[in-house]
């Protein structure tokens, strides 16, 4: 499964602007409440916006194999789409 | 999740959030200053992306503390309300924000402040056409990740040097940058900008040749903003009156200059005042005025020894 941003999410990416904040900040526009995602909230956050493997990158960036992460990062994803943070996006046709 | 955010990062969320309200309320808006500033307007810095080598240069990130948008005229209204709907509370309206009375100031507890502006100080040409002229020069950039309507460089270059017109001229380090450093070609074209959007008084103002419009109407206010000589409020009303073209625009603030900001002492006080406060500062201010004609009556000339 792929995920993007929401039509109506806005997200600053805080390392854009000063390299030793590395957290995103994001927040559901026009009404939603800003929220911070930090160190791995953040990259998993990310990886999902560009499209990738979220569990590989995930495992791949803490050198560990990836059913010892697929787990935590399935209830973090399932959890930033509950808050409307990620919109499951279709996988390309083959 | 908590929500401690860094203002000047918080303000990019701020922009993206009035331009979801300006959608919704189908009100025309442009993001001027701030996260809006392109990058060639801005000082630059050693670059810190990824794989760059000593000389590679990236623009400085503009910090802003608030939101600044200008609105089609007819959608003032309809952005206001929606905004209000969503949460926002006036802090100053137009007539009290400041003495172009160009923006109202809202505040958002999670978000911060945004001016609304329905016109930009030192542009005299009729706002609808302003605008349209603005609007037509836009383009999109995306501020927290969302669309935002921001006018062409060149247009953004003219407005930078007019906000610096108010705030110290040629001394204002925007202006510096943006006028000062530009090359003959930028110079050209922000003057001829300048002109099409009846600009010429504030942009000399900022550019140190305010001389050129010795007559002008507006020469005294803008002298006034553009040397930071603000503190004689009785000479900004009466550069306000001088500068204002129309009968009925000088009466509005001549009955104006008679009443006490009552949004600006709320801020300064971080509250509403009391019915008991207000009498006293229109008290105070009598005597202020009372004492201010006093000192500019007419002094009998004393000959001197013959």
């Amino acid at each position: 499964m792929r995920y993007a941003a929401p039509d109506n999410l806005a997200y600053v990416v805080a390392d854009e602007f000063d390299p030793d904040d590395e957290n995103v900040y994001l927040m559901l526009v026009p009404d939603g409440h800003p929220s911070i995602l930090n160190g791995t909230g953040a990259f998993i956050f990310l990886a999902a916006v560009a499209g990738d493997d979220l569990i590989a990158a995930t495992a791949a960036a803490a050198g560990v194999p990836a059913d010892e992460v697929a787990a935590d990062v399935t209830a973090f994803v399932d959890d930033l789409v509950q808050r409307g943070y990620l919109v499951p996006r279709p996988d390309p046709a083959p | 999740m908590s929500a401690t955010i860094p203002v000047a990062l918080r303000v990019h969320l701020a922009h993206a959030a009035v331009q979801a309200i300006a959608e919704e309320a189908g009100a025309d808006v442009l993001h001027l200053k701030g996260p809006a500033l392109d990058g060639v307007l801005r000082p630059t810095r050693q670059s810190r992306a990824p794989g760059a080598t000593e000389g590679d240069t990236e623009p400085v990130p503009r910090l802003s503390t608030d939101v600044d948008v200008l609105v089609r005229p007819a959608h003032v209204k309809g952005l206001l309300h929606a905004l209000q709907q969503h949460g926002w509370r006036y802090v100053t309206h137009f007539e009290t924000g400041s003495a172009f009375e160009h923006a109202a100031s809202l505040w958002h507890t999670e978000l911060g402040y945004v001016d609304v502006h329905r016109i930009f100080p030192g542009v005299s040409a009729p706002p609808k056409e302003a605008f349209a002229q603005l609007w037509s020069s836009r383009h999109p950039v995306r501020i927290a990740a969302r669309p935002c309507q921001v006018p062409s460089i060149e247009f953004q270059r003219l407005l930078l040097i007019l906000h610096g017109a108010r705030e110290g001229g040629l001394s204002n380090p925007d202006v510096d940058l943006v006028w000062t450093r530009a090359s003959e070609q930028e110079r050209t074209t922000t003057l001829q900008l300048g002109r099409e959007l009846g600009a010429e008084v504030a942009l000399a103002a900022a550019t140190g040749r305010l001389d050129e419009f010795r007559d002008h109407p507006a020469h005294d206010l803008w002298r006034l903003f553009s040397t930071r000589d603000t503190s004689d409020r009785a000479a900004e009303w009466k550069a306000r009156l001088k500068a204002e073209r129309t009968l009925a625009g000088r009466a509005r603030i001549a009955a104006r200059s008679l009443l006490v900001n009552t949004d600006h002492l709320a801020m300064e006080r971080g509250r509403e005042l009391t019915r008991t406060e207000v009498v006293r500062e229109y008290g105070h201010r009598a005597g202020h005025a009372a004492r201010a004609l006093w000192a500019q009556r007419p002094r009998k000339q004393v000959e001197g020894p013959r």
